[in-house]
């Protein structure tokens, strides 16, 4: 068992059934008589395998499947077809083993008792996963600590801004140490402060023990900033698995020029040099192709007035924004109807 | 008038939510009959026993049991998924939508979702009332008939009005959400006609808690034992108690909009 | 895995296993009886909801005014109505409207990922509930004694063993035969429906509506047999005295053939429900 990868994927497929009503008060009444069921591939051939200690970042759009996936791996749902493998154990059969062994952060279901403060359902959950009494003190000793928690363990859970909630439902999802932690995301909802401290938090306990993170996020900043390998999910298939920069590499295969400059134009054309992204009066910025980039940057150096040369990888939205656009390309062409997940 | 116009939309909006829950619809036809024909046999065993309840023959008593239907029929289809749902948009902060609406908050929070197949129990009660009549081989008079739609309307309007105090209540009290629970418990023993009960409890059952109003005496005025007086005291009753819950809804309205956070 | 660990998760999964339960409910209790206090005015109000027993006192006290019916006079219906209020409000359960709640919603993963069978997260706060309802009920109780001396009831040291074990075994009825209607609730979605025509049949055929020797003889005697019996009634009919030593072992063995039945159904209920949540899940 110490050889295997944590987690291991393969061919996995989750299929639901979903009844189609059509708007109004016809549909509603039509549907009152007769239903009609679509299949709806949640997830649809995915495979990949994690080793341990790795933070792997999922990306897709509302419904691609990234939930659906942490929630057969976590065990709350089983696969239509397919092996999915966590620790050795088979999550669905949902062993007490396991699930102690794991822990899911859904950023918008919470554990922690609503009218109570937040260390009543610590220590709850310190009976349930069996932590000794010394161990949980420690724990709970770091965990304050690394999340700054203090003296919001006391107020009643209904009082605690987003922010410092998150910050509790973590402590509470880590109390046990979980080797795998699946986190559904974790930042939604919460400010730029906020969004930082968790990332950072994140990061110390993937340092500090070792643990294997999958983490899905809506926002891309969450994903540069703890991943270095992304799982790209889009209506149910695996559109990428990678490295982020060289996906970046792969789909964007241009890097950012941007100039300031000293005096106007006297008559040039940007678009000689590249594709004009903005130009305004003193700066502008071009998208270049990569391998063309050292060749055309010394080119403007040399026949424009510039005062101030940057180049930059251009925004990852833009390069998953892109991955979207060509996947959504490729069902088109394959005359795929774009059916709604939700 | 724009609140009709309103009433329609808000109707046409109960039936598509309902529609979307086809078993529903089947249930609650189901559990209507059940509780009727539950509540007959409850009545019947009494009458295993004896001839008569304080005074009240069978079929005479089955008259009550539909009036207790019939007004159930009212509450939930009228009254608990309106101003009982205050008291959740109380909880959940909902309310402020409501609020902020142009319309009358009292109108929206009263008369705006219909649970149409509750109305299964007011058409039953009805049926087992005119039931009763037949086994007494007894038409009512045009008087009669009138007085008992006379006590309908004051019936419900204290209903609601009761409803529209308990809610009201919840302003202050956030933790007594279940408190229109306490009306159903009450309401049980509306069940029987209040004659059967003696002392402090028929006291209790018509003037403080005013069950008597609701399922008796609407039957009384049927069967001829309704005189004006009662009569005309049901109503002063009822207008009364909807101007002190109208003003007391009011009253906890400015106390929740000048104390929310 | 070697069958004994094998065995062993299959309890636990079940929420049957024993090891290190005690802990865990301590703790499940503590935090239960925090947040009862938190909602010790709706309990209260609650409490007051279970008064159709008074109701049903006021009826029958007035109709025996001239004279007893069946067996039972003015005061037996006094004493026979008093205690079965007493068993009503010791004996209430609501899990069906949490559990409902929690698998339409999918709220209950959030409980599926814990090493614990939710069940007793749900026993935990009904037994919290239990002893803050105990503190009203027990001055209550003397309150009674005191204000009708002519209550009287068969106190003997079997007859306060047996009621005590009738009165867990009645919870018991109710919360896992509540249990159960709710995990049809992963399947269907009028669990409530089917649990609210349960209950009538138990305020009839368990003793509120009347006693059950009240009844024609034919419908008593399958009365005696079913489960809502032993729900309310029988716990009143041991301190009422009325039941013969035979009646009363009789009695007891249905109702522990009935306790038995439920743990069963629920065990072969929850693992088909566990299975069809993780089938569509939430």
């Amino acid at each position: 068992m110490p050889n295997q990868p944590p987690i291991y994927v393969e061919h996995l497929c989750k299929y639901y059934s979903v009844h189609q009503k059509e708007p109004g008060l016809i549909g509603s009444i039509k549907s009152f008589v007769r239903r009609r069921y679509t299949e709806v591939k949640a997830v649809d051939d995915v495979s990949f395998t994690i080793g341990a200690g790795e933070i792997v970042g999922f990306l897709g759009p509302n419904g691609a499947g990234k939930t659906t996936t942490l929630k057969v791996l976590s065990g709350l749902l089983y696969p239509t077809r397919g092996i999915a493998r966590v620790l050795g154990f088979t999550p669905s059969e949902r062993q007490p083993e396991f699930l102690r062994q794991i822990t899911l952060v859904m950023g918008q279901k919470q554990q922690l008792s609503w009218d109570l403060p937040a260390i009543e359902t610590f220590l709850v959950n310190a009976a349930i996963y069996e932590i000794p009494e010394a161990q949980f003190k420690q724990r709970l000793a770091e965990l304050s600590e690394l999340l700054d928690l203090g003296p919001l363990l006391k107020k009643q859970v209904r009082k605690l801004s987003l922010g410092e909630r998150m910050k509790c439902e973590l402590a509470a999802a880590l109390l046990h140490r979980p080797q795998v932690l699946f986190l559904d995301e974790p930042t939604i909802g919460l400010d730029v402060t906020m969004q930082t401290r968790i990332r950072q938090f994140v990061r110390e306990y993937n340092e500090r023990y070792g643990a294997t993170i999958i983490l899905t996020s809506h926002y891309m900043a969450d994903v540069t900033a703890l991943c270095r390998r992304v799982i790209v999910i889009d209506h149910g298939k695996l559109l990428y698995d990678g490295d982020l920069h060289t996906l970046a590499e792969k789909i964007a295969p241009h890097k950012l020029i941007r100039v300031e400059f000293a005096q106007p134009l006297n008559g040039q054309r940007l678009e000689d040099y590249g594709e004009v992204i903005s130009a305004r009066e003193q700066r502008a910025a071009l998208l270049v192709p990569r391998d063309a980039t050292p060749e055309v940057a010394a080119r403007m150096l040399a026949q424009l007035p510039i005062a101030d040369v940057t180049i930059e990888e251009p925004p990852i939205e833009d390069v998953i924004t892109r991955v979207f656009e060509q996947a959504a390309h490729a069902r088109a062409e394959r005359g795929e109807e774009d059916v709604d997940d939700e | 008038m724009r609140y009709i116009r309103l009433l329609v939309i808000f109707y046409k909006n109960s039936l598509l939510r309902e529609l979307e829950y086809r078993v529903n619809f089947l249930a609650n036809a189901l559990m209507s009959v059940f509780w009727l024909v539950w509540g007959i046999l409850g009545v019947s065993v009494f009458f295993l026993h004896r001839n008569t309840m304080g005074d009240w023959t069978y079929p005479e008593v089955l008259m009550v049991v539909g009036l207790f239907t019939f007004f159930e029929g009212v509450i939930e289809a009228l009254l608990r998924p309106n101003v009982g749902a205050v008291i959740d948009q109380i909880r959940d902060g909902t309310l402020d939508f409501v609020l902020t609406k142009p319309v009358n908050a009292q109108f929206i929070a009263s008369l705006r979702n219909l649970v149409i197949w509750r109305l299964v129990d007011v058409v039953i009660g009805l049926f087992v009332i005119v039931y009763g009549l037949t086994q007494l081989h007894v038409i009512p008079t045009l008087a009669q008939i009138g007085f008992f739609v006379a006590m309908i309307l004051s019936a419900l309007v204290i209903v609601y009005s009761i409803w529209l105090l308990m809610v009201s209540l919840a302003f202050w009290f956030v933790k007594i959400d279940n408190i229109t629970e306490l009306f159903y418990a009450f309401y049980e023993a509306g069940r029987y006609p209040v004659t059967i009960y003696r002392g402090a409890v028929r006291v209790l059952l018509t003037f403080i808690v005013p069950i008597a109003f609701i399922t008796t005496f609407p039957a009384s005025a049927l069967l001829g034992r309704l005189d004006a007086t009662t009569a005309g005291i049901g109503f002063a009753f009822a207008l009364g108690l909807f101007i002190l819950s109208n003003r007391f809804w009011n009253f906890a309205l400015r106390h929740y909009s000048s104390a929310s956070s | 895995m070697t069958s004994d660990e094998r065995r062993r998760t299959k309890d636990e999964r079940a929420g049957l296993a024993f090891f290190g339960l005690p802990g865990k409910y301590a703790a499940l209790l503590r935090r239960a009886m925090g947040l009862m206090l938190e909602y010790r005015a709706s309990i209260v109000i609650w409490m007051l909801t279970g008064v159709m027993p008074l109701v049903m006192l006021a009826v029958w006290y007035a109709l025996a005014e001239s004279g007893p019916i069946g067996s039972y006079s003015q005061n037996d219906f006094v004493s026979y109505y008093l205690l079965l209020t007493l068993v009503r409000q010791l004996t209430n359960v609501w899990v069906i409207w949490e559990l409902d709640y929690e698998i339409r919603h999918g709220d209950l993963s959030i409980k599926l990922l814990h090493p614990i069978n939710p069940i007793h997260e749900y026993i935990a706060s009904h037994l919290a509930d239990k002893v803050f309802r105990l503190w009203i009920l027990i001055p209550l109780a003397f309150l009674a004694w005191w204000l009708f001396p002519t209550l009287h009831y068969d106190f003997t040291p079997l007859t306060v063993t047996l009621w005590l074990v009738a009165m867990v075994v009645a919870w018991l009825l109710r919360f896992l035969s509540q249990y159960c209607f709710g995990i049809l609730a992963f399947w269907i979605s009028q669990a409530l429906t089917l649990n609210e025509m349960w209950f009538a049949a138990m305020l009839m055929l368990g003793g509120v509506v009347a006693p059950l020797d009240l009844f024609p003889a034919p419908v008593a005697a399958v009365a005696n047999y079913l489960p809502f019996r032993f729900m309310l009634s029988f716990p009143v009919e041991i301190l009422l005295g009325r039941l013969s030593t035979a009646d009363l072992m009789l009695g007891s063995l249905t109702m522990l053939g009935w306790l038995v039945f439920l743990v069963m159904l629920y065990r072969w209920l929850w693992s088909k429900g566990i299975r069809q949540f993780s089938a569509f899940g939430a």
